[in-house]
């Protein structure tokens, strides 16, 4: 072992840092000043996240391929990319966490050091360069998301959404943890380029242990991207968890999950060129999430449809979105998926936050009959959310229309096989816009209900859904700087050597 | 100065949406009609400065607002493109658009929602002009979806109506299948030209050209022989479908009704609806080169227009008679296309939002003075206390009758005309449509006829209970009535006779040859538009299919003593069809008429039974209920039941579940190991 | 068959020993015995580790796990005084049935592809001039050097999951957390298990709600 190969670059782990300090630091805050956390919590999170945001972009020009701390921590344009949307997440869910807390009475310190930690462990999963990376960060993330979908200790509600969360997320974190051992014992490697380089060498040790090694990884990762058959917890979790914590489980965890996705599937095992079972593994891989992306889609849509609760409803909705994304999977590039991830999250947190601002209390109000006649009662929340739901149903010139269009016109040149798949998606969301209607119809052509009363909003809440509406319509309008980086390819494919 | 034809109304939509409750009704009468008169000024001094002035054949003037989306060889970009095409359109959009703005004033006096409607109107002018004046596939489209949001704002306008809602979401849906077709071929379009542009664009250092001249060059596609021309267009012919309420796709409209009437005149008779038909002709050199693809336009339009006139007899809300009239012309325009006088299409188009324009805000005039009475049932007698809607209404009448030296009759006589002498479909068949569009224009004929007599003419049935009314004649002549109509504002009247004029003088644009006429807008217009390939292969037809001149030449050749006598036998169907309804109709104003007609072949109730109610019904009953929910809940119980036990005292212990689900997960997982070993 | 050799032979009792004492860690319906047949299945994982020449990991295993771990287990059951499960009514009883089924359809395939491993593992690539395998000190080069970072991540995630359960274990709200406090130093002597100022608590509660 030379320790001279491990390059331990501690300036590509910089965002990680940050916010796992910025996360002990606020439960310090929260242990000495009870009083002053409530003010100090949320500002110093923000602080430490947009210091987070700069510590990305300044590691922008570094960006390449030679991974640091021995092949852990990849510093690519696909690390970076993700991570700067998750921490866009987590800068809009800080702000709209505070008036969350305060409105539910419930104590603020542990919530933000959560939040932190969750930060870390999905910065962790874009960045993982080893399957050993990429658990430790899902583990992270999931657990503190478990946590805080139960925050809300004295509801039956919350409790059971986590509690459910929890175990069927550690029986799908089992397969995953099952998949990758076994992916180790058939390669001798956890090193993601390395099992890429394995297969492309065509050095599989068991290719049979491979294969279940990748379909039980695969059951790990659709069960965190909610695909189907793996989806069932979703709209129990969505339902049943406080509504700011649903757009924070809907928005970044996915977002880094599909990162680490990307960088285990489509890099290590997107090998349709390598002899034997490499090519093998990629054929299966790419069929199965095809199949599982089309049966994701049309049951999403499909139930949504019978939905009258806006949290299930947005639950299946997401389900449905889940399976577009895997349409730009599916081209093994990270451009369309990160494309559509980024119109995703900010058209869910701002949905999901319109939600909780209308919830009241302990989340009463959610039933979509609630919002009847609100149209013209509350224009600055009517007129937010029929957007969101005009950019889900992707109707143009919202962000939404602008994401599916890129995945499917990227799958629909990128292979003649995938066609099938993007006339079930246009299909699909031709059936969704029904639903997406739903809530305009009855926000502003229904009679109001009588015991309607305005929902206080705190500044941070209306600049988190300032963002969110701006990015949504940016996104439609100029989608073309994200694009532009996205395009972004690190130069020279070449990996550090296996280690070992 | 071409975004700003466009940015005017949206301007005024904004200002009307913000300011315009504080402000009150004078301020946003003022900023809706006054962005609206903005947007016209500009598009006429852009038509006739810098288009007109520009050499025939040579007419494009180019504007790149920004780049919208560039990304590998995909490009789209915020630039507006003018051309004859759509030159004509944005000229007879803002035109009628500020007529029917300035009516809308009057007939929405005193309405609480006031600076909603406008806002929403203006809006719709700006998507409007933006789907005319995008210059590639996908700009087209956000002008396309944004159409069709404000249709649906402004059909849901009335908030306190359950139908206009339901209508409202009818329409979207129903159009959002059209776009289905759309979306699709555009992905295809982009795949075959590697373009979605209608001018030449610089994509990634390489000059591309545009995807109309790329299509020109083409090999034409014989009937039946199904290629990649033939998928383009067709698919787009499905969004043209949905927007321009085209069989089976015409549900929405005749419920978009529920709308306020200066909508519908607007939208859903004079522009929106009519963008189907521009898609058409702006693609026309994808058209051409397929003749299935021809063909199957020509049969939909000529079955929709005879179809459609069938159940407008029947229908006894004004409104209502005037949709299905509406749905029946588009019928013809998109039979005009469908022959491959794709000109005569768009002249059709022009005339008829003129006349159909009229006729709607003559009908809301109606509307309005009879306080919101729809059912010309419990009409008659109106002219005397109506007396200029009467009259302008009586232009328009006439007009879409195919009365001669009146707008419509230039445009419908082309069309039909065109479709006899066509070459571009088999002779038998050019033969067939010829004869159901004749009938149509009977039809027509009879149907208008109907509509001013019940309204104007006869005895006043003011009274007249409405389920009665079919068999129920009016007895109590001298009683007072309840109902007191009047004459509408002025402010309401006079975009009428506006309306009237232009109904009458719209069609000198176009006379034919065979009349003296220059045909000035064909000849406009026909630099823009390709010709159809002949389908039997006669030298004439020959020489038209590769070059426009020859075809010009080959115009020459018209045998004009045929056209003459063609244009008699019109004449004498629209004479036939008002004398028709008359004597039918002033004799007994309330026959009844055939139930399957006035129930409109019972369309709707198909296509909820055959489509929304099963899709519906999956939804709720299988996926939901039982899949998320009773595979669960159900299965338990039934299994339970079937060991003689009950299983509800833990009913509110849902860990069940999770172990439920957790068991699916373990299914998915078995079959995904498997078929990734044993594949 | 029967020329099997001593170290298959102490793997299989090893395996058969764990297996079963986990199976009857969710069988057993007493917490006692449950968290007693845990730390027989973690003695025998141990054994197995030695039997890969883990010799660390294995000691680990018996030290922290069956040892530190599983005594904390049991003192916690202990306390909390959590009794017997009684055995209630599963509404979920297609899955009796079911779990068997996906049980050994699992197990059959883990087999099939478990059977098309060869028993020899091909040799480690070595350089040679590292330590022994399984040793002390290879295991901290490892995690002080490739593994370095995943070593110190762990301590992110170990001290979220610790806040974690904090904060979903308690179950008082913070008025509730003062005073029970106050009791606490009232009752003079601080105490692991505050039983006495809880009954207090309960009493206060009881009489502001009379």
């Amino acid at each position: 072992m030379q320790f001279s190969n491990l390059n331990l670059d501690y300036f590509s782990i910089l965002p990680e840092i940050i916010t796992a300090l910025a996360g002990v630091i606020l439960m310090l805050i929260d242990a000495f000043s009870k009083k002053a956390g409530r003010k100090l919590s949320p500002m110093f999170s923000l602080f430490a996240l947009v210091a987070t945001l700069a510590s990305i972009i300044a590691l922008w020009p570094r960006a390449s391929y030679t991974a640091s701390f021995a092949g852990m921590i990849v510093n690519d344009h696909l690390r970076l990319y993700f991570a700067l949307v998750i921490v866009a997440c987590g800068i809009i869910a800080t702000l709209l966490a505070s008036q969350f807390l305060d409105d539910e009475a419930l104590p603020p310190g542990e919530f933000y050091a959560l939040m932190m930690f969750a930060t870390t462990g999905m910065l962790m999963m874009a960045s993982a360069g080893d399957l050993v990376m990429v658990f430790l960060g899902l583990e992270t993330s999931s657990i503190a998301t478990y946590v805080m979908a139960g925050y809300r200790r004295t509801d039956l509600r919350a409790n059971e959404s986590s509690l459910k969360y929890f175990l069927l997320g550690s029986f799908s974190a089992a397969f995953l943890l099952y998949g990758m051992a076994l992916t180790y014992g058939a390669t001798g490697t956890t090193n993601i380029e390395g099992i890429r380089q394995i297969l492309i060498a065509g050095k599989v040790i068991y290719p049979q242990m491979l294969l279940v090694g990748v379909a039980m990884m695969l059951v790990g990762f659709g069960f965190k991207i909610a695909t189907a058959p793996f989806h069932l917890w979703t709209p129990d979790v969505y339902e049943g968890a406080p509504t700011l914590v649903t757009a924070i489980l809907a928005t970044g965890p996915k977002v880094a999950v599909f990162a680490a996705f990307l960088r285990v599937f489509a890099e290590g095992l997107g090998t349709p060129t390598a002899p034997a079972v490499g090519a093998q593994i990629y054929d299966n891989w790419i069929n199965a999430l095809a199949v599982m992306a089309a049966i994701g889609m049309t049951f999403g849509n499909i139930v949504a449809l019978a939905q009258r609760n806006m949290k299930r409803m947005l639950a299946y909705s997401s389900i449905a979105h889940g399976g577009y994304t895997l349409i730009g999977f599916l081209t093994t590039e990270y451009a369309p998926v990160g494309f559509y991830m980024l119109t995703y999250a900010l058209m869910s947190l701002g949905a999901f936050a319109i939600v909780q601002m209308l919830a009241r209390e302990g989340d009463a109000k959610t039933e979509i009959s609630d919002y009847a006649g609100i149209g013209f009662e509350v224009p600055n929340l009517s007129f937010p959310l029929a957007i969101f739901m005009l950019s889900m149903a992707g109707i143009p010139p919202m962000a939404g229309f602008m994401g599916k269009f890129y995945v499917f016109k990227s799958a629909w040149v990128s292979s003649p096989n995938l066609r099938w798949l993007v006339i079930v998606a246009i299909i699909n969301s031709i059936i969704s816009v029904y639903y997406y209607l739903y809530p305009i119809v009855v926000m502003f052509f229904r009679p109001p209900v009588s015991d309607f009363t305005k929902p206080r909003l705190s500044p941070m809440s209306q600049l988190a859904l300032a963002i969110t509406i701006i990015g949504t319509l940016y996104f439609g309008l100029f989608p073309n700087g994200a694009l532009k980086v996205l395009q972004q390819k690190t130069p020279g494919a070449q990996q550090v050597a296996v280690q070992k | 100065m071409l975004k700003w034809i466009t940015f005017a109304p949206l301007i005024g939509a904004l200002l009307c949406g913000f300011l315009g409750k504080k402000l009150g009704e004078k301020f946003v009468s003022l900023v809706a009609c006054g962005s609206v008169a903005v947007s016209m000024v500009l598009a006429f001094f852009a038509f006739f400065t810098k288009l007109l002035p520009l050499p025939e054949g040579q007419r494009v003037v180019t504007e790149h607002f920004f780049t919208w989306i560039e990304v590998g060889t995909f490009r789209a970009d915020f630039a507006y493109l003018l051309d004859p095409l759509s030159g004509t359109y944005i000229l007879f959009i803002t035109g009628v658009g500020l007529l029917i703005h300035i009516y809308a004033t009057g007939y929405m006096h005193g309405d609480e929602g006031f600076y909603r409607f406008f806002a929403y109107l203006n809006l719709f002018m700006f998507m409007m002009l933006t789907l005319v004046l995008g210059d590639n596939l996908l700009l087209l489209f956000v002008g396309w979806e944004g159409v069709g949001l404000c249709s649906y704002l402004l059909i849901g306008y009335y908030i306190e109506r359950q139908e206009a809602g339901d209508a409202a979401k009818k329409a979207f849906i129903v159009n959002r299948i059209g776009d289905f077709g759309y979306s699709i071929g555009v992905m295809v379009a982009f795949t075959t030209f590697t373009s979605v542009s209608f001018v030449d664009k610089t994509i990634g250092g390489k000059l591309i050209p545009s995807l109309l001249t790329q299509a020109a060059e083409k090999p034409v596609e014989a009937v039946g022989a199904f290629g990649i021309m033939t998928a383009i267009a067709l698919l787009l012919f499905v969004g043209a479908c949905g927007k321009s309420a085209q069989v089976p796709l015409f549900v929405w409209l005749p419920d978009a009704m529920a709308g306020p009437t200066p909508v519908s005149a607007l939208i859903h008779a004079a522009t929106m609806v009519t963008a189907g038909v521009y898609l058409t002709a702006r693609c026309s050199a994808i058209f051409t080169r397929s003749q299935t693809a021809l063909l199957i336009v020509a049969v939909v339009g000529a079955f929709t227009a005879m179809f459609a006139a069938t159940i407008g007899i029947a229908q006894n809300d004004i409104k209502k008679v005037l949709a299905y009239s509406t749905v029946s012309q588009l019928g013809y325009m998109f039979l005009a296309c469908g022959v491959g006088a794709f000109t005569a299409g768009i002249f059709h188009v022009m005339t008829h939002a003129f006349f159909k324009a009229l006729l709607f805000l003559g009908a809301g005039s109606v509307i309005h003075g009879m306080h919101e009475e729809q059912d010309i049932r419990r009409m008659g007698g109106l002219k005397k206390y109506m007396p200029w809607t009467f009259k302008t209404m009586m232009v328009g009448w006439l007009a879409i009758s195919g009365v001669p030296l009146l707008s419509g009759f230039f445009s419908k006589d082309e069309i039909l005309w065109q479709t006899w002498s066509s070459t571009a479909l088999p002779t038998g068949l050019t033969k067939t449509l010829w004869f159901l569009a004749l009938a149509t224009a009977l039809l027509t004929a009879v149907y208008m006829t109907r509509l001013m007599v019940l309204t104007f003419w006869g005895k006043e049935r003011f009274d007249v209970a409405k389920d009665e009314g079919h068999h129920k004649t009016e007895h109590h002549e001298g009683e007072h009535h309840a109902i007191h109509p009047h004459e509408s504002p002025k402010v309401m009247w006079i975009p009428l006779v506006v309306l009237a004029v232009l109904s009458i003088v719209g069609g000198y644009v176009g006379v034919s040859a065979a009349w003296g006429g220059s045909n000035a807008i064909e000849h406009f217009l026909s630099p823009v538009i390709a010709k159809a390939a002949p389908m039997i292969d006669t030298a004439h037809g020959a020489a038209a299919a590769t070059a426009s001149h020859a075809a010009e030449a080959a115009e020459a050749h018209h045998d004009v003593t045929t056209e003459r006598i063609f244009t008699g036998i019109s004449v004498v169907v629209a004479f036939l069809g008002i004398f028709l309804g008359w004597t039918m109709f002033t004799a007994q104003p309330l026959r009844k008429m055939p139930s399957l007609l006035e129930n409109k072949y019972y369309v709707d109730e198909i296509y909820d039974a055959a489509i929304v109610n099963p899709i519906l019904g999956t939804s709720r009953n299988f996926l939901w209920r039982i899949l998320d929910v009773k595979i669960i809940d159900g299965a338990i119980n039934g299994i339970a039941h079937l060991f003689g036990e009950t299983g509800s005292t833990m009913r509110f212990l849902q860990t069940g579940f999770a172990r439920s689900y957790a068991a699916i997960m373990l299914v998915g997982a078995i079959v995904l190991i498997l078929y990734f070993t044993f594949r | 068959m029967f020329e099997l050799p001593i170290q298959q032979l102490i793997f299989l009792f090893v395996a058969a020993v764990a297996v079963f004492a986990a199976f009857n860690v969710i069988l057993q319906r007493n917490p006692i015995y449950s968290a007693l047949a845990l730390i027989i299945t973690m003695c025998a994982l141990a054994g197995t580790f030695l039997m890969l020449e883990a010799q660390f990991v294995a000691t680990m295993q018996v030290i922290v796990y069956a040892g530190a771990v599983m005594v904390l287990f049991v003192f916690v059951i202990m306390l909390l005084n959590v009794r017997t499960e009684e055995a209630r009514q599963d509404r979920v009883k297609y899955l009796k049935l079911v779990a068997p089924l996906l049980f050994i359809a699992l197990l059959g395939e883990v087999i099939f592809v478990a059977r098309s491993v060869t028993t020899t593992a091909p040799p480690l690539a070595t350089t040679g001039n590292e330590p022994a395998f399984g040793t002390v000190e290879s295991i901290g080069e490892a995690m002080f050097s490739s593994y370095l970072f995943p070593f110190e991540a762990t301590s992110v995630l170990i001290l979220m999951a610790m806040v974690g359960s904090l904060v979903l274990a308690r179950r008082r709200t913070m008025s509730e957390a003062e005073t029970l406090g106050k009791l606490i130093e009232e009752s003079g002597k601080p105490q692991l298990t505050p039983a006495e100022p809880v009954a207090k608590l309960e009493e206060k509660k009881e009489e502001i709600a009379a």
